[in-house]
């Protein structure tokens, strides 16, 4: 049995219902300290609900939250919170608001504006920061929005939607920015729908769909939960290629050069095309190319989740 | 520590923008201009206008009617006025730059005009004169007696274009009074005793026992109407700048958290500070806000009036230093400012609960309708007070919690008893406990929620 205090967040059979309706069903799930974890679902999955409820900014109508070992509401100091929709004071300057935002946090002023600067001037801002937030671009106003959550440097981060919007340069420095938090002790929990950046970053992915968690556990776990497929091209028909052991549906891919077809072949969960590959060698089929495929963390998302996530 | 963050930040949100001390400064230039702006019209800057007498009456009105006209000329208003000034040289060169404009002069009959003319020739004469370029006169004026059984005295009042009035307005009176004296004389009585007639009223004199008291005393009637009526006045005023104080910075807290609400910053500040944080600081912002305006004016007015002493006689002096005494004691000054707490934390906060919910003004005006109907009963029942002072409703109304902050400021100047002070604190600070707490929840609920203000939010922060 593993106490709250190894994970940095606890959730226990938490439901949240705005009158009729039911945004978050039972759902449980931890977060190890000093970990990267996907908290992934499409829109509309409850994880903006979820996330509110960790901050202590509702309360659950059931179940428990343990942040850092205490309730949300009561560690916001030591949580960073990059919100989905940013917001800044626009008539603020970058280092003015950063510094503020580190005071909420119980940061000094003069350690603030210092750490201010520099993470300023290393996200590339220097010499935008005595200007006003209004005067820059969306990208920048987005790095300012993340210095903030991360200026009193947090145990807890929580980013919501943290690449929507972002270029894909800045899309990537955010994933490095993310790595180096870990890499420091920080736990990162961030929501996303693009499973490219989850894929990269987490070791852990919790995923939720209508309200419910689907699934839980490591990457690979969740790649398992999508079939393989093999790409074949040959002279071969779909009930040759159909026929083939643990094959459970066939894509046709097109014609390809010299009389040859292209075909996708899935293949049932947990089973892997090698039999398939042999039986198709042994009964002298004309297989003139075959490339064997892992599913993606995105296939196992649509499986998981039914098919909702685009 | 995280409230007092949140309304530094506020405080110097406001107060570091042009437009704040703009304002600052406009709202009393503007007082100060619109007591001026009866001088002005008064001035109204023209060059005097020049008026002609033909009298065609018979009665021999011409001299009398110059010696109207005369008494209007700048040039001697101004001698007066230096001489009621003389120890003022700012009021002197008022009085001389007041000779050159406004007012009238009299000019000499133009050509083509004599008494000796009729009604008619002289009016033909009179249209062709004025309808010139250049007139040599802008008015005239034209005695005569009408062809009644008892004749009567009437006057045409020839005006340029433009002109037209500008005569009656300055010598109506007078001519007025001609025809009184001419009607009295038609029935025979003399001139002398008409005019004692005309200016006889009763003797009439407002006692009270310390009136009576010194009989000799010419100052103790003013003295004691000051001391009657100057409190109520002073409280009207008072209950009226406790009005548009919470009113506007209640108006200032809506719009900010309007603002707030639209750019998403209140999520962001809600999960770096508690909500009860964020709602106090804000309001402790803008109630800085209003000190540094109250400080500035009161500054600046404190100024103006120490100034204005200088000018007054020593008695009016002590009159107005004991009326100031009675009306900022310092028991007086810190009721006020309760009952203005009480009211900025109940309307404030209702206030910030209600933007919370807009993302748009437009959004906010429709729930705000009940709130300022409920905030415009105090100001209509203040009219109501200023006619009839003693009237039991603005007593009744003082008591009921949202009303007290602003009727009691007038209350408390015509001394109010003691318990009715002290419940109507409590029944305020009761109440500004209840709209704090629903306050808050509503503000929470509305700053995470993207859904309008309806029946059922109303029913879920009331359970």
């Amino acid at each position: 049995m593993t106490s709250h205090s190894e994970f940095a967040l606890s959730l226990e059979g938490v439901s949240k219902t705005y009158g009729d309706f039911t945004a978050v069903r039972d759902l449980s799930f931890q977060v190890a300290r000093g970990s990267i974890c996907g908290f992934l679902g499409p829109n509309g999955a409850g994880k903006t609900s979820s996330v509110r409820m960790m901050l202590g900014l509702s309360a659950p109508s059931a179940g428990k939250i343990t942040v850092l070992g205490g309730e949300g509401g009561k560690v916001l100091d030591r949580i960073g919170f990059l919100p989905e929709e940013r917001g800044l004071y626009r008539k603020m300057t970058p280092v003015d608001m950063i510094v503020f935002l580190a005071g909420l946090k119980r940061v000094k002023a003069s350690v603030a504006r210092k750490r201010a600067i520099a993470m300023l001037e290393a996200q590339g801002l220097g010499e935008f920061m005595n200007k006003p937030i209004k005067s820059l671009s969306k990208g920048m106003s987005q790095k300012v929005q993340l210095i903030g959550c991360l200026v009193h440097e947090p145990e807890l981060v929580i980013l919501d939607e943290p690449f929507s919007g972002l270029d894909p340069v800045n899309q990537q420095g955010l994933e490095d920015v993310i790595r180096d938090l870990a890499r420091r002790g920080a736990t990162v929990l961030f929501s996303t729908h693009v499973m490219q950046h989850a894929e990269r970053l987490c070791e852990n992915v919790v995923m939720l769909t209508k309200g419910r968690k689907v699934f839980e556990g490591t990457l690979k776990q969740a790649r398992a939960a999508a079939p393989r497929y093999l790409e074949l091209e040959g002279a071969v028909s779909r009930e040759q290629v159909a026929a083939l052991p643990g094959v459970a549906e066939v894509v046709d891919g097109g014609v390809a050069d010299e009389g040859a077809h292209l075909w996708r072949l899935k293949f049932a969960t947990g089973l892997s095309p090698n039999a398939a590959l042999k039986a198709a060698f042994l009964t002298g089929l004309d297989v003139r190319r075959f490339e064997a495929h892992e599913p993606t963390l995105h296939d196992a998302f649509i499986v998981l989740t039914g098919g909702e996530a685009q | 520590m995280k409230t007092l963050l949140i309304a530094k930040r506020e405080y110097l949100a406001f107060v570091k923008t042009v437009g704040f001390w703009l304002s600052l400064v406009t709202l009393p230039l503007l007082m100060l201009g619109s007591a001026f702006i009866p001088v002005m019209m008064s001035r109204s800057g023209e060059t005097p206008q020049t008026v002609a007498v033909l009298d065609l009456s018979g009665e021999n009105l011409t001299a009398a009617l110059t010696g109207f006209i005369q008494a209007q000329d700048p040039a001697l208003k101004a001698v007066q006025m230096s001489d009621a000034v003389r120890n003022d040289s700012v009021a002197r060169t008022v009085a001389a730059s007041m000779a050159k404009k406004g007012g009238l002069k009299v000019a000499p009959l133009p050509e083509g005009l004599s008494p000796a003319m009729t009604r008619d020739a002289a009016a033909t004469k009179i249209a062709q004169i004025l309808s010139a370029e250049n007139p040599p006169v802008t008015h005239v004026v034209v005695a005569y007696l009408t062809a009644e059984p008892t004749p009567r005295l009437a006057f045409d009042l020839w005006s340029v274009p433009k002109k037209k009035g500008r005569l009656e307005h300055r010598l109506g009176r007078d001519l007025d009074d001609l025809q009184f004296l001419y009607a009295a004389r038609q029935q025979g009585i003399a001139p002398e005793v008409a005019r004692s007639l005309q200016d006889t009223h009763a003797d009439i004199r407002n006692l009270t026992p310390t009136i009576a008291a010194a009989p000799d005393d010419k100052d103790a009637s003013f003295r004691e109407t000051l001391k009657e009526n100057g409190p109520r006045f002073a409280g009207v005023i008072m209950s009226y700048i406790t009005w548009m104080a919470i009113f506007s910075s209640s108006v200032i807290l809506l719009s900010g958290i309007i603002e707030e609400k639209s750019s998403k910053v209140l999520e962001v500040l809600l999960t770096s500070a508690p909500a009860g944080s964020l709602l106090l600081g804000k309001v402790l912002g803008v109630f800085m806000v209003m000190v540094t305006v109250a400080a500035v004016w009161s500054g600046v007015g404190m100024s103006v009036f120490a100034y204005g002493l200088a000018f007054m006689p020593a008695d009016a002096v002590d009159n107005m230093r004991t009326l100031l005494g009675l009306i900022f004691a310092p028991h007086q000054v810190a009721l006020m400012l309760a009952y203005f707490v009480g009211g900025y934390l109940m309307f404030g906060i209702t206030f910030i609960a209600i933007g919370a919910f807009c993302e748009s003004q437009k959004d906010a005006q429709a729930i705000m309708g009940p709130i300022v109907i409920v905030l415009m009963i105090p100001m209509l029942s203040l009219q109501a007070a200023m006619m009839s002072p003693d009237l039991p409703l603005i007593r009744y109304l003082s008591w009921f919690p949202l009303f007290t902050p602003f009727l009691m400021p007038l209350r408390l100047m015509e001394g109010a008893a003691w318990w009715e002070i002290a419940a109507t604190l409590a029944g305020m600070g009761l109440m500004a406990w209840i709209m704090i707490r629903l306050g808050t929840r509503a503000f929470m609920q509305g700053a995470l929620g993207t859904g309008k203000f309806s029946w059922r939010t109303l029913a879920a922060l009331v359970k």
